[in-house]
């Protein structure tokens, strides 16, 4: 590795790109409001998070092994921990393969940079980091649940937000019209994470249908 | 979730983003003034300090001369180019599968960290 490349990797700050799901907080999640979460529904009470281990215990049934996987241990040091999957996910540009992303595609969205700081595992798609901080900006934009086009209206179903394209309006279930959840959400995402917040039509991430 | 094959193992430092808000009134029993040009506007940030761990089968050399991931491991130093400090995450790692890794590793990064 040459002086100079060595020189720019201690410049550049490791920065990296991530969707969010956007729901309603818990009323222990600190400050009400729209709040952004994880594809695990971990939810980033604020512009920089810690990331700790959430596996469970030791699974010792083979049956459970059979139906979740691999058996996972809880660890206590700090996460990303190498042999587990723990840590704050980062994509890095022009990875297509987002299957955390498709897990949350049906909620409303939002996709930003985070500055990863601590242990910082790169892989050769993405990023497992000990400690992020949104430096922003964020894009917001809200699919259809059912089509994954833009959405037009946004209704409350299990104290989730949901989009509906104006082909999958349902009558029964009252609505709010997108600018008007716009104009709600993004000044109120913008005052928790302290970046700035913008609304588009369709995301970046909206590939993935 | 997958994060593909795993390359590199950093370890950065954040940059610290400085507290703009006014500095007390009175320290030490003295006043401060409180004009726009008084102490606690001062801003003063320094760069990230980062560390790369590079597995042993990418090695390189460095300033000296010397390979990569060898007796002496590569350590990326700060803006002023001196050398951190050393690790044994590389060679703790050298040879082995990661995402295979065991519990042992817990140990590696803590030494590293």
């Amino acid at each position: 590795m040459s002086q100079m490349q060595e020189a720019q990797l201690a410049i550049l700050p490791l920065i990296a790109w991530r969707v969010w799901a956007i729901t309603t907080s818990e009323p222990w999640e600190g400050v009400p409001g729209p709040v952004l979460r994880g594809a695990w529904g971990h939810p980033w009470p604020g512009p920089e998070l810690e990331a700790r281990c959430l596996n469970p215990p030791v699974r010792k049934s083979v049956f459970s092994a059979f139906l979740f996987g691999r058996e996972k241990r809880a660890h206590q040091s700090p996460a990303p921990f190498l042999s587990c999957d723990c840590g704050i996910y980062a994509r890095k540009p022009g990875d297509s393969d987002d299957l955390w992303v498709v897990r949350i595609a049906h909620l409303p969205m939002a996709g930003g940079f985070i500055e990863m700081s601590g242990v910082v595992i790169e892989g050769s798609k993405g990023f497992r980091a000990q400690r992020a901080r949104l430096v922003g900006p964020v894009e917001v934009w809200v699919p259809c649940a059912d089509c994954r086009s833009p959405a037009t209206e946004i209704f409350i179903r299990d104290h989730l937000f949901r989009g509906r394209c104006n082909r999958h309006a349902a009558g029964d279930v009252p609505g709010m019209a997108r600018d008007e959840w716009m104009d709600y959400v993004v000044p109120a995402l913008g005052r928790r994470y302290r970046v700035p917040v913008v609304g588009v039509e369709e995301g970046v991430a909206d590939g993935h249908r | 979730m997958d994060i593909g094959e795993i390359e590199r193992i950093w370890e950065v430092e954040p940059l610290e983003v400085p507290d703009l808000e006014p500095a007390p009134a009175e320290t030490s029993g003295r006043s401060i003034p409180s004009s726009p040009m008084s102490s606690s506007t001062v801003i003063v940030t320094r760069p990230p300090r980062v560390t790369l761990h590079l597995p042993r089968r990418q090695g390189s050399m460095n300033d000296l001369g010397k390979p990569v991931g060898g007796e002496s491991v590569w350590v990326g130093g700060p803006m002023d180019g001196r050398v951190l400090r050393g690790s044994t995450v590389v060679d703790s790692l050298a040879g082995q599968d990661l995402r295979d890794a065991e519990a042992d590793d817990a140990a590696a990064i803590g030494h590293a960290r």
